[in-house]
Parts: C-alpha cells; sequence; structure tokens
C-alpha cells in the first residue's frame, strides 16, 4: 500500500529541501599492517537533498557510504573524522553543531531509526521508561503526561495491549516489536526529518513490509521527511519519492523514483536495475565485482574501473548536472550520459 | 629511506609497552643465563665481618643477615625465577592443551570435570590452595612447579576448548570434513594457530603469576628457604630487620621481584593490544 | 519477586555446598597423605611407643582417612571442627573469635580500594587514549606487580620507621591499652560506640596501615575491569542510539554507570575472594590476630584441624560473596533471570 507524497517533485533547491547536503567529504585516517599511515577516503564529495515532506532512499552497495552520510549527518562521527562540506537542516549547518546545540536537534528535529533494533535499546531499562525519558528530554512535559504520551505512541506504531508492553524489558521482545518501538522513538517527538539506517535488516520478510509500511504511514501523517537508507531496490521502488544511488562515496544519480526506474542514466544504475529485475530481491547482491577501495584516492570519476563505457574522459571526475531541462530534480554525475 | 624496516620494527616502535616489557624480561633472562660471570661475589658466602652491611662500594646493594651480598643473591634469583615460572607455564600448556583439545572436541566427563575443577578454582583464593598443597605434600622446588603447572592448567584448556567451540560452529570444520581432512590435520591447522595469539598474552601473564606464587609461598616459609637465593626467601628475611631499619635487605629483592613481574605483565599488555589490531586490520 | 529470588538463592547454594564438600575433602586428604607426624611432636622425644598409639588413638589418627573424613563432617555438621594441635584450644572457637578481625581489614580494604578504582577506571574509559586513561593504565599495571606482603614492609618502613606516624605494626591496638567490651569485635566500632576515644584513636591508627595496603592492592585490578567494561558500554550500540537521540552526556553517563553494575559487582565478588588470600598476608605482617594469620602459621605447623578450619572458613565465605553478588545481579538484571 502507498501513500502518495504531498509535495510534488519541484526542482530541488535549499528552499525546498529540509536536509541539504552539500560537497561533504569525510576521511579516516588509520595504520596499515605495516605500520604506515593510510586514509581511508569513506564520503568523496557527497550531494543529497531531501525535500519537504518526500521520502528519499538512499541505496548503494557495502562501503559506499551510504550509512557513513547518516552518522555525519546525526552527529555520531568519532573525534578522528576529517570532515568537511556542509549539513543543512533548517537552515543551521549540522556539522557545525555540537553539545548541547546538537542534542536539541536529534531527537527532537530529527528522528534516528537504528538498524539493530534490540541492541539500540537500553536493556536493562523497561521500554515505556526509555520512551518517557526521551520525551522528556526533549520537552517540558512532566511524568504523568509523559506516561500517556509513551502509550499513545506505542499503540500508534502498533504494539497490541501498550499498556502491558509498557513495561516490557527489550530482550523480551520481538525483533519486529523492538523496531516499532524503536520507530516509535524516532517518531514521538515529531521530528521534521527521519533518517532510517537500514530498518528491516534482520526482520523476517513478512515483518519487514509491515515495518516499512507503518513507517511510511506515520511519516505522512506527520508531514515529515524522511531518510531510508538501504541496499534493496525493492524497497526504494515501493515506499520512496526519491531515490539516490551512491558509490565509492559520492552520490552518482538522483531524482524522483519514476523517473530514475524510467531513464536511469549512469551505467551503476542501469545495471542495478536491470539486476534486480533479472533477481527477486537484493539486487546488489548479484552483482559480482570487487568493492572499490577506499584507500586510493583518485582524479577519475570513481566508477570508471568498473564502467562498461568508460572512455578517455572519464579520467577526470564528472560534475553533477540535470539530466533533461524538464526534469531538473533527476542528476546524474556521469560525462556519457545523453543529455538532450 | 630506501630500505623499509623490518615489519617488527614498526611493531615496536608503535606499541612501546611490548618493546619495554621485551627489554625488561629479556634483561632478567640476560642476568639469569650470565649470573655465574656477572655476580661479583658467590651468593651464599659468608662475609662474617659485614653482616648486615649498608649498602657500600665493596656490597653494592649491601648484605643480608647472614652476611651474605644482596647484589650477587638477586642476581642469582632471577634464575630461580625463570627457572620455576619457565617449567611451570609450560606444563600447564601440556597439560591443558590436550585437555582443551579433548574436552572442545569430545565433551563428555572431560568437559564436565573441566569445567567443574574451573569453578572450583573460582570459588577458592588460589594463594591459600597452593600454599595448602605445597605445604602439605613436601617443600621443594619441584612440588612448587607442579603446583603452580597444575593450578594454571585449567586456563589454558579453558582457552582450547573455547576456540574448538568457536570452530565448531562454524562453517570451517565442515568443509574440512568435506574435503576430507582428518581431524588431527584439522586440528594442527585451525585449532592451534588462532589460540596461539591468546595463547602469547596468557604465557606473559602467567609467568608473571608462576613467579609471585614462588616468591609468596618462599615469604610465608614454604618452599624455597634460606640461605638459596630465592627473592621471596630473601624479602620473608628482610621483613625481620625492617623495623630495626636495615631497608636493603628487604627492599631490593622485592624491587627486582617488581620490575620482573611488572615487565612481564606490560609485555602482556602491549601484546594485547598489538593482536587487537591484528584481528581488526584482516 | 521475592519468593522467587529466595528459590533462585537456595538453588545457589544446593550448588555450592558439593563445591565446599569437595575442597574441604581435597583439603583433608592432602594434609594426611603429605608429610607432618603430629603424634611424634606432640608425644614429645622420651614417649613410648605405648603413648605414641595412645595419641594416635586419641587423635583418631589410626582410622583410615576415608572414615576420619566422615567422622569429622558429622563433627562439622554438629559445630564441632576439632582442636588444634598447637594451643590445644577448639577451631571453632579461634574462628569466631578471629573471623571478624579478617573481614574488618578486608572489608575497610575493598571499599576504599572500590572509591577509587571504580571511579578512576570510569573516567578512563570516557577518555579513552588521553593521559589520564594512560596513568590509569600504568598504575593498575604496576598495582599488578606488586607484592602485598613487600608494600606492607615498604609502609612500615616510611611511615613507622622513617616518618615515625605509624604505630608500630604489631597488633590491632597499643598494647598499654584496654580492649574494648565486645560488641561487634572491632576495636574501632566498640571504642567509638563506648566512647572510649584514646582507645578508638589507637585502634584506626593501628588500621591504617595495613588497610591502606590492602587497599592499594585492591585498586589495581577494579581500576582495570572497570575501565574495560565501562569500555565497552561506551561503544556499546545502545549508548550510540541514545546519542544519536539527543539525550545529553549527563544523561549517557547515568546509563554507562548503570549497565555497568552487574559486570562490576560480579567483577568484585571475585576480587574479594582473591583478596581472602592476599590480606592474610598482610595479617601476619602486622601481626593482626586475625583468621588469616592463624591460617598460615596452621599451614606452617601441620595442625591438621585447624588447617581444615581455615579452608572451610575460606571457602563457605567464597560462597556466602558469591551468594550475594548473584542475588545483587538478580535484582539489577533482568536479561538473566530466565536463564537462572
Amino acid at each position: 500500500m502507498n501513500h502518495p507524497a504531498p509535495t510534488s517533485a519541484k526542482a530541488l533547491d535549499a528552499a525546498n529541501a529540509i536536509l541539504s547536503i552539500r560537497g561533504v567529504h569525510l576521511a579516516f585516517a588509520s595504520r596499515d599492517m605495516q605500520g604506515a599511515v593510510r586514509h581511508a577516503h569513506v564520503l568523496n564529495g557527497v550531494d543529497l537533498d531531501v525535500g519537504l515532506g518526500r521520502i528519499v532512499g538512499l541505496i548503494g552497495e557495502t562501503g559506499a557510504g551510504k550509512s557513513m552520510t547518516a552518522t555525519a549527518t546525526i552527529g555520531l562521527l568519532p573525534p578522528s573524522a576529517e570532515v568537511t562540506g556542509k549539513i543543512l537542516f533548517e537552515g543551521v549547518d549540522l556539522l557545525s553543531l555540537q553539545g548541547a546545540a546538537l542534542d536539541k536537534v536529534r531527537g527532537a528535529r530529527i528522528g534516528f531509526i537504528a538498524q539493530n533494533p534490540r541492541a539500540a535499546l537500553e536493556p536493562v531499562t523497561r521500554v515505556g521508561d526509555q520512551l518517557v525519558r526521551l520525551i522528556r528530554a526533549h520537552s517540558s512535559l512532566d511524568a504523568k503526561a509523559a506516561r500517556a504520551r509513551a502509550i499513545e505512541i506505542l499503540e500508534a506504531v502498533g504494539i497490541p495491549d501498550p499498556q502491558a508492553r509498557y513495561r516490557a524489558y527489550p530482550h523480551e521482545l520481538s525483533g519486529g516489536m523492538a523496531q516499532r518501538v524503536v520507530i516509535a522513538m524516532a517518531l514521538v517527538n515529531q521530528p521534521q526529518l527521519v533518517i532510517a539506517d537500514e530498518p528491516t535488516t534482520g526482520l523476517d520478510v513478512t515483518v519487514q513490509a509491515q515495518v516499512l509500511d507503518l513507517l511510511q504511514q506515520l511519516v505522512r501523517a506527520q508531514g515529515a521527511a524522511a531518510l531510508i537508507i538501504t541496499h534493496d531496490l525493492g524497497i526504494v521502488a515501493q515506499y520512496c519519492d526519491d531515490m539516490a544511488i551512491m558509490f565509492a562515496g559520492r552520490v552518482v544519480e538522483r531524482g524522483p523514483v519514476a523517473q530514475v526506474f524510467a531513464d536511469p542514466q549512469h551505467p551503476y544504475t542501469r545495471r542495478l536495475i536491470a539486476a534486480s529485475r533479472a533477481r527477486i530481491g537484493s539486487a546488489l547482491t548479484s552483482m559480482k565485482s570487487d568493492p572499490p577501495d577506499l584507500f586510493r584516492q583518485t582524479k577519475a570519476c570513481v566508477y570508471a574501473d568498473r564502467c562498461e563505457l568508460a572512455a578517455a574522459v572519464c579520467q577526470t571526475a564528472p560534475v553533477e548536472k540535470p539530466c533533461t531541462p524538464a526534469a531538473p530534480a533527476h542528476r546524474v554525475q556521469c560525462h556519457l550520459a545523453q543529455i538532450p | 629511506m630506501l630500505v623499509r624496516a623490518a615489519p617488527w620494527i614498526n611493531v615496536l616502535r608503535d606499541f612501546p609497552s611490548i618493546a619495554i616489557g621485551l627489554a625488561i624480561v629479556l634483561g632478567y633472562a640476560a642476568l639469569a643465563l650470565l649470573a655465574p660471570w656477572i655476580a661479583p661475589m658467590d651468593p651464599i658466602r659468608v662475609h662474617a665481618d659485614a653482616v648486615l652491611a649498608p649498602p657500600s662500594a665493596r656490597f653494592l646493594l649491601g648484605t643480608d643477615g647472614n652476611g651474605m651480598d644482596l647484589f650477587s643473591r638477586i642476581i642469582y634469583g632471577s634464575r630461580y625465577a625463570f627457572g620455576i615460572a619457565v617449567p611451570a607455564v609450560l606444563l600447564s600448556i601440556v597439560i591443558g592443551l590436550p585437555v582443551g583439545l579433548w574436552a572442545g572436541y569430545r565433551g563428555g566427563w572431560v568437559d564436565e570435570i573441566l569445567l567443574r575443577s574451573m569453578d572450583l578454582l573460582r570459588v577458592f583464593p588460589s594463594i591459600i590452595l597452593a600454599l595448602t598443597i605445597v605445604a602439605a605434600t613436601g617443600q621443594s622446588i619441584i612440588n612448587v612447579i607442579l603446583v603452580i603447572g597444575l593450578l594454571d592448567a585449567p586456563i589454558f584448556a579453558r582457552m582450547v576448548r573455547a576456540e574448538i567451540l568457536a570452530l565448531r560452529g562454524g562453517i570451517l570444520i565442515e568443509s574440512a570434513r568435506a574435503i576430507g581432512n582428518g581431524t588431527g590435520r584439522m586440528l594442527f591447522v585451525h585449532v592451534l594457530p588462532n589460540s596461539i595469539s591468546g595463547a602469547l598474552t596468557q604465557i606473559s601473564v602467567r609467568m608473571a603469576w608462576a613467579i609471585r606464587v614462588s616468591a609468596t609461598l618462599a615469604f610465608v616459609g614454604i618452599g624455597i628457604q634460606q640461605p638459596t637465593p630465592e627473592w621471596g626467601a630473601m624479602i620473608r628475611q628482610g621483613a625481620e630487620y625492617m623495623v630495626t631499619g636495615e631497608w636493603w635487605v628487604a627492599l631490593f629483592p622485592g624491587l627486582a621481584l617488581v620490575t620482573l613481574v611488572f615487565g612481564l605483565n606490560l609485555l602482556a599488555d602491549g601484546i594485547q593490544d598489538w593482536m587487537g589490531r591484528r584481528r581488526t586490520q584482516r | 519477586m521475592l519468593v522467587q529470588l529466595f528459590r533462585f538463592l537456595l538453588r545457589r547454594l544446593a550448588v555450592s555446598l558439593p563445591l565446599v564438600v569437595a575442597v574441604v575433602f581435597v583439603t583433608f586428604m592432602l594434609v594426611r597423605i603429605g608429610g607432618g607426624d603430629p603424634v611424634a611432636l606432640l608425644a614429645g622425644p622420651t614417649a613410648s611407643s605405648e603413648e605414641h598409639a595412645a595419641i594416635r588413638a586419641g587423635l583418631g589418627l589410626d582410622k583410615s582417612p576415608i572414615e576420619q573424613f566422615g567422622i569429622y563432617v558429622v563433627r562439622a555438621a554438629r559445630g564441632d571442627l576439632g582442636q588444634s594441635w598447637l594451643s590445644t584450644k577448639q577451631v571453632i572457637d579461634e574462628i569466631r573469635n578471629r573471623a571478624f578481625v579478617s573481614l574488618e581489614l578486608l572489608l575497610w580494604g575493598v571499599a576504599i580500594g572500590a572509591m577509587v578504582g571504580i571511579p578512576a577506571g570510569a573516567r578512563a574509559a570516557a577518555r579513552r587514549g588521553s593521559l589520564y586513561d594512560q596513568v590509569v593504565r600504568a598504575v593498575s599495571l604496576a598495582g599488578f606487580s606488586i607484592p602485598t606482603y613487600w608494600l606492607g614492609l615498604i609502609a612500615i618502613l616510611t611511615f613507622f620507621y622513617a616518618l615515625d606516624l605509624a604505630p608500630a605494626p604489631m597488633g590491632r591496638l597499643n598494647p598499654t591499652l584496654i580492649t574494648p567490651d565486645r560488641i561487634t569485635g572491632s576495636y574501632l566500632i566498640d571504642a567509638v560506640l563506648r566512647g572510649q576515644w584514646e582507645v578508638a584513636r589507637s585502634a584506626l591508627s593501628h588500621l591504617v596501615l595495613p588497610v591502606l595496603t590492602v587497599a592499594v592492592v585492591a585498586c589495581a585490578p577494579i581500576m582495570k575491569h572497570t575501565r574495560a567494561i565501562a569500555s565497552e558500554i561506551v561503544d556499546s550500540e545502545f549508548i550510540r542510539f541514545a546519542r544519536a537521540s539527543g539525550l545529553g552526556e549527563r544523561c549517557i553517563r547515568r546509563m554507562v554507570l548503570r549497565n555497568s553494575m552487574v559486570p562490576v559487582l560480579t567483577f568484585m565478588g571475585i576480587e574479594i575472594v582473591g583478596l581472602l588470600g592476599t590480606s592474610s598476608l598482610i595479617e601476619l605482617i602486622f601481626s593482626w590476630g586475625g583468621i588469616g594469620q592463624w591460617g598460615l602459621q596452621s599451614i606452617l605447623n601441620g595442625d591438621f584441624a585447624a588447617i581444615q578450619g581455615y579452608v572451610l572458613f575460606a571457602a563457605l565465605l567464597s560462597v556466602v560473596v558469591f551468594i550475594v553478588i548473584d542475588a545483587a545481579n538478580y535484582v539489577l538484571e533482568p536479561r538473566g533471570r530466565e536463564r537462572m
């Protein structure tokens, strides 16, 4: 069941985007086996927008940098991370925020849904109390009101008998239940943006659909935007309004789902879609090739080594451009994309 | 630099714990090996004219209550330290390895006994246990080595057992069996190498423990006694003179003990860090 | 929950008692098989063989070891632990008189060690890699390497001999003072309760050095393990999620503390049991007159009944400590309850 988007795909610019990621580079320093210092370039200039009220699917293979993009946005990077660029949310650069200022935004204006729901919940506290703690951290509700709100949201996420479940410990919940609780925690303070990092990993297939339906429904009901990180094209096709494809730390193509599926411009996107049409299920598990080496810095297009169309011009990195004047929201980073 | 430094130099540079710890341990080992040539005097020779003499040019660290040179005795003491620690740890491995292999692979009553004996050792302070056993079975160096070796064996057994159990759950054993590998080969090629990284750290730790326990035993009065130049026995004698101010008799053997044990613990810590880094690199 | 707790404790006790019996049995056999012929000692050099036989029969040593063990167990159940050959006092009385003395030393030492070690370890975990952390690691490593008895001797040398700050290491009280009437068995507490301030001061001054020695030795492993435990929790997924939800550093610190409690408590139990042996050595050096000193001397003297009494006491104390810790875990840790 698909809930249609309230806003249409206008030209994506800062005015219409609630989240605007511009030119983000992220690198980690480490030592190799011989002890020499080397840098892993995890993000290589990420440009991404999430429009008001739109659900954006961020897709890519393992190591493409999608989780790292979310980590950077929510401010969970370790101190050793070297990051440049801007992540604008409601006019503020999240990368410049720290401490209390950052804590005011996350959990309240931005909701986060973790990958492993049972690991994300504190083991020794009842789930209801965890919800209440989160509510009271971001509002001035008293204990009674917070508790009432908690039960309200537990019911909204479809947990049966919320009064009883309030007193449950995380290990007593099934995976699906736990993920519903995590969704409740992400949405309870009515954020404008929800970031979901692979929200269906580890869940049964039937439960996956339920959880995603729920997520979409609640996000729409609040009029919020969402960024869903996944490696499953099927999820993107079914639940997202826009999509962005990442490879080796860059967004190689992005745009409304319908347009990208109808007319994919980047060779990688084409392979993804073709592969997923050939198989049911996750497209990326069937693509055979070595993952890109994050330690190598190159001036060429990041996909050049694997691309069947690679030409001499591809030795310089392409700049992002819109695919057609008629559809400026659909953009691609490829020298060889046919621009009419 | 045109020539790339050997990898182990980088390890030493990145992990100063290993470098310092190894330096200390090797230093003492050298003392132990070269004692007869390094020590200025015979460790059990009595200088009747210089009983309880403070440190001086003649007796670098003073003499003890019997008039024996402390400096020489400390140097020879390292022989006893290594002479007990090395065989004891070897014994632990020799006993623990097969027991652990059997317990992990076959289970059964061997496994049960192993687990129960670990429970027993946990329930009870091991020093008291060691004291009681050594006191009861005769006070000789061999007994000390045997007791320490036996008490530590379950630790190595448990390590190997855990390794086997981890592998059993995995595909490794299935696939190895599928291509027809025999049990023995599988154990040697897969289990042992994986256990070695944990074992290295434990070896260092257990050696430190063995040295401490044997010194404690000697201090209490069990095991090695005067005039043998063992550090614990020396501290025991020095205890009497602490209240009367002849501080060197107990201080210097203690310092030697502390330094060597510290070196071993530091080395163990460093190895653990190094193994940790290696694991995340793979 | 109380009923379940009670049943759980009973089960733990049932499991532990066979272990205690096993420990005592092993000691029993060892002590008899090993050297040391008390008969010759008691009889004296001029006794005839009939006197030898009479003494042997009187001590019950003419029966087989297994029979002897059986008799011992039966008597022990009635509270009769035999008689010390050297002091001719009842073992049970010796234990009763000395038990609290040792516990006073042990508990004070552990308490101070924990009060210093746990916060230090927790802080080091929060600031891993910093100078504070390195210092904590170095100090705890050094503490691991120092033999307790030697540290006690150095303390005596420094504070008694050189600085003349501490009293002579002979016993728990200035010998010219009269011991206070027994309420708890602790000179300090009893003197304070009875308002005998000079006695209290003397008791306190005699407590300082031995307690501090135990505290220093106890502190090292406590610091190291607290640091390890807290580090693992700080790195865990639910703390990460809590940060992503904007819960604030103070709340996070409380979460870390709360989730560390159970593993730290468990570790403290093991620590205390280990310190039984260590504090015995301290008692020896400071002539403390507790069970530890008595036990060690009995081992040296080959005093069968006394050795068994000492071992039995240590084993029972270990069992009690572990059961208390298990009970605390049962109450505090919701995850393990089904397993237990």
